[in-house]
């Protein structure tokens, strides 16, 4: 999955039109792109390939994504994460304020552009950098 | 005044004494026998006597001729003693000699003498007699001149003189009379014993006769006689055994009586002790009991009638209430009722009378039974009364219908309905309340099963019935119940059992509370939250297909940018999809809105299902994870009427959800069997399963949220909420379960087609 020599992003959402356009999206700009359907098979391949960024969907299947960041933010303190929400769910956004606390954490609400996530990626390698 | 007597026992004698023999027959013969006898006795012994008279004489006669015939002996022999001593002398010389002459001699004058007058009777001896005297006295003379011969010329002379033979001559002459006398003697006595002899045998026989024949009749007088004794002695010692047995019974019958004497004296005292005990008992029973005569008279009355009317026992009797009671209306019922009874002869229940306390002049309530009664004479007529005072009860009853009346105001006013029910589930009372809430008056629902059940909560009702009688109760249970024009109407139910004294159930108690206002409110309330909820779902759920769809046009953009059309053609169509998938899911939100209002007709065609669920699996594209897919169909033709396209829908959703439950590599199978009027499609996973918990809310309206197992995506999570209403619209049902080895599995039933147009 994870091709070329760049950051290495792993994008992580059940819908596959997302998963596919950031995917190509982010392979053209030279990053090495890992995706999975659910936060499950996020974190398997987190542990068995680590990664960059992960890029995450927060309402999936068999784990959502404050679970997931949670895990991987305890894994990996001060990873990059950039959280992607439906939208008008201030619970899930609460939530996702609390997650942020343990990290660095961008979001990002659906729909977006390409171009948006683009910035938000490289805001997100910015400041790490 | 009576006096109680004891029957006295019967003393008479219960067996026959027995007679005495009548009068006998025999007894005529007897007394006949008896005189005969005696009459014959007299005569034998009167003639015997007369014969022995008669014999006596002729004995006599014959005794003296032997006296005769002796006297001529003694004659004879004196002379010749005398003739022997004269000759003695003569020879001998010796006076010795003389004296037999002498006393010969001497003797001889007295013999003589006596045979002179033992032949008085006889003239002829009487000569003789004399003649023999002469000779004699001759005799003598001649022997007395021999002894003077002899004395004075001496022997020989004397010798000579004997010899001369004139003494001789003298004797034979002396003998020859004698002997000729003797003769006649002998011939009389001859004569006067055969005389004798016929008299002796004639009295002999006359008393042989009479004296066999007396002792004949005497002894048959003396058999029938000894007859009767025997039969007397026999029926008198019948008698006497009978006195005897008699005299035993009397003695124990006497014996007995002193002992029912005794025991009845014994029985008077326990008599006087029972009614002494008796009387106590009627003093200390606390009900009030009498006897009363025609006219109202106390015949007997307690001590509590007493103390009522502030008397003693004894001052009662003879007095009629009206001596106490100032209540001349009490008095008067009392006396009537009384007098009822006497002239029914029947018991009168008086369930409440009032009587008024003299010194208190409080009225007292009492509940009164009186019964006829006889007087103990046999002859009056009586009532006996027996009152239980219940002023108390009055009082208590009176309390009960204050309260009660209390309750019953309260509810009939409540805004509930209460009703309650028999074990067997009729009706037995339905306040106010019930008619407001449920149509029905009280007179159409007591008696009869609940009528506000409707046919759907039968078997509920039937279920809470049964809990409730097994003494669990419960509060608040939501069901629905309909009223009498048919209406439904939500209620909340709480119910209670009601207990008898011994703990048994008798009965539910139910009451009902309107909710259908809170139901409503409630429902608004959750429509309003689910129609948020749902906003914000199909919000949320449309903008990561829209994410999708926005990243696609912007590829394509920028392969249209860069040139490359068959960049920009793939991009183009992946767009073109993901905006089919959107316009599916908004179809589906606006189906289910529709079907849930109503407002969404069916288009119903015979459709094939077999080749229905063969374009809806392939309308999900190929299957994802490499899950393996099985048909589970008799591969026939199933045809049914449906909406095609609803129905293509329905199952493209059972069968997409499958998918995504099925683990990588793993199974769905896809079921289709059809039996009489029954369509069934089955579709299983070897996934998770579902918990029996949530198999029930898994159709509700986003119910995949809060179970948080639901993917998004290309879901609205209203995919089994669309399905169970199309299928519901369809006239079928939908439910879900385990698989035997774990994972779900759907099933969907679906009416057939009518018989006259059968399943193909």
């Amino acid at each position: 999955m994870i091709a070329g020599a760049g950051p290495r992003v792993l994008i992580v959402d059940d819908d596959p039109g997302i998963r596919r356009t950031l995917h190509i999206l982010l392979s053209r700009e030279g990053y090495q792109v890992a995706q999975a359907r659910d936060g499950v098979e996020a974190l398997r391949l987190w542990r068995d390939h680590g990664g960059d960024l992960v890029i995450t969907d927060l309402h999936m299947p068999e784990k959502n994504g404050i679970e997931t960041i949670v895990e991987l933010l305890s894994h990996s303190p001060g990873m990059r994460i950039i959280a992607m929400s439906g939208g008008g769910q201030t619970k899930r956004l609460d939530l996702l304020s609390n997650a942020s606390m343990l990290g660095a954490v961008l979001t990002i609400e659906k729909p977006f552009t390409l171009n948006e996530m683009m910035g938000l990626v490289r805001q997100a390698f910015k400041i790490e950098d | 005044m009576t006096h109680t007597t004891l029957p006295v026992p019967d003393n008479s004698l219960s067996f026959p004494l027995p007679r005495l023999p009548p009068p006998s027959r025999h007894r005529l013969s007897i007394n006949l026998g008896f005189a005969l006898a005696t009459l014959l006795t007299t005569w034998t012994g009167w003639y015997s006597y007369r014969e022995s008279i008669e014999s006596r004489e002729s004995s006599q006669w014959v005794a003296h001729t032997y006296e005769v015939l002796g006297s001529l002996s003694l004659v004879i022999s004196s002379l010749q003693e005398a003739e022997t001593g004269q000759r003695g002398y003569i020879i001998s010389g010796k006076e010795e000699y003389l004296g037999p002459y002498y006393h010969s001699a001497t003797r001889l004058a007295g013999q003589l003498g006596q045979l002179r007058s033992l032949t008085a009777d006889h003239p002829v001896q009487r000569q003789r007699v004399d003649v023999v005297s002469g000779m004699a006295a001759r005799r003598l003379a001649l022997l007395n001149r021999g002894i003077e011969v002899r004395r004075t010329r001496g022997r020989d002379a004397a010798l000579a003189m004997i010899l001369a033979g004139q003494g001789k001559a003298l004797m034979d002459s002396a003998r020859s009379a004698l002997s000729d006398m003797q003769a006649i003697e002998r011939s009389f006595l001859r004569e006067r014993s055969a005389t004798s002899g016929i008299l002796a045998r004639r009295n002999e026989h006359t008393i042989m006769l009479g004296t066999g024949l007396g002792l004949l009749l005497l002894a048959t007088s003396a058999l029938l006689a000894n007859w009767e004794i025997l039969a007397r002695l026999a029926a008198e010692s019948g008698l006497r055994r009978a006195n005897e047995e008699l005299e035993a019974r009397v003695d124990l019958r006497t014996q007995e009586l002193q002992i029912k004497i005794e025991e009845r004296a014994l029985i008077e005292v326990e008599l006087r002790a029972g009614k002494d005990f008796l009387r106590k008992v009627v003093d200390t029973n606390p009900q009030l009991i009498f006897i009363k005569d025609w006219d109202g008279r106390f015949v007997l009355a307690n001590l509590p009638v007493a103390e009522l009317y502030g008397t003693t026992v004894g001052a009662l009797e003879g007095k009629s209430d009206g001596d106490f009671n100032p209540n001349a209306a009490e008095v008067e019922s009392f006396l009537r009722a009384d007098q009822e009874v006497m002239q029914s002869g029947r018991r009168l229940d008086v369930p409440e009378e009032s009587v008024t306390d003299r010194r208190s002049g409080v009225t007292r309530w009492f509940q009164t039974v009186k019964v006829p009664l006889t007087s103990p004479d046999g002859r009056g007529r009586q009532v006996l009364g027996v009152s239980t005072e219940i002023t108390q009860r009055r009082h208590a009853e009176e309390q009960l219908r204050r309260t009660r009346d209390e309750l019953q105001a309260l509810v009939e006013a409540a805004p509930v309905a209460i009703v309650s029910v028999d074990p067997q589930g009729r009706v037995v009372n339905w306040y106010g309340g019930a008619k407001a809430m449920f149509g029905w008056s009280a007179e159409e629902a007591v008696g009869r099963p609940l009528l506000n059940v409707p046919p759907d909560k039968q078997e509920e009702h039937r279920t809470l019935r049964a809990r409730v009688l097994q003494g669990k109760s419960f509060t608040g249970f939501d069901t629905r119940r309909i009223r009498k024009d048919g209406t439904p109407v939500e209620v909340s139910l709480s119910t209670a059992p009601l207990h008898d004294r011994g703990g048994n159930v008798v009965g539910i108690i139910g009451v009902y509370q309107d909710i259908s206002e809170r139901r409503l409110l409630a429902e608004q309330r959750v429509a309003r939250e689910a129609r948020d909820t749902l906003t914000h779902m199909i919000v949320h759920d449309l903008r990561s297909p829209l994410t999708g769809l926005q990243g696609y046009l912007d590829l394509l953009r920028l392969a249209v940018s860069a040139g490359s059309n068959d960049e920009a053609l793939g991009f183009a169509r992946d767009a073109h999809g993901v905006a089919g998938h959107l316009k599916e899911m908004i179809s589906q939100v606006l189906d289910v809105s529709r079907l849930e209002s109503g407002d969404m007709p069916l288009s119903r065609e015979d459709t094939n299902l077999v080749e229905l669920l063969s374009s809806a699996v392939a309308s999900l594209g190929p299957p994802p994870n490499a899950i393996d897919v099985v048909y589970e169909t008799a591969g026939q033709p199933v045809v049914i009427a449906c909406d095609r396209d609803v129905m293509t829908r329905v199952l493209a959703n059972l069968v997409g959800n499958a998918f995504k439950f099925a683990p990588r590599r793993g199974e769905v199978r896809i079921g289709l069997e059809a039996s009489r009027g029954m369509v069934r499609v089955t579709v299983a996973d070897n996934g998770p399963g579902v918990d029996p918990e949530h198999r029930k809310v898994i159709f509700e309206k986003f119910a995949q949220a809060p179970l948080g197992r639901a993917g998004k995506g290309r879901s609205t999570g209203l995919g089994l909420t669309f399905c169970k209403l199309a299928i519901e619209a369809h006239g079928g049902k939908i439910g879900v379960g385990n698989c035997d080895g774990g994972g779900a599995r759907f099933w969907v039933e679906l009416p057939g087609m009518e018989a006259a147009n059968p399943i193909r």
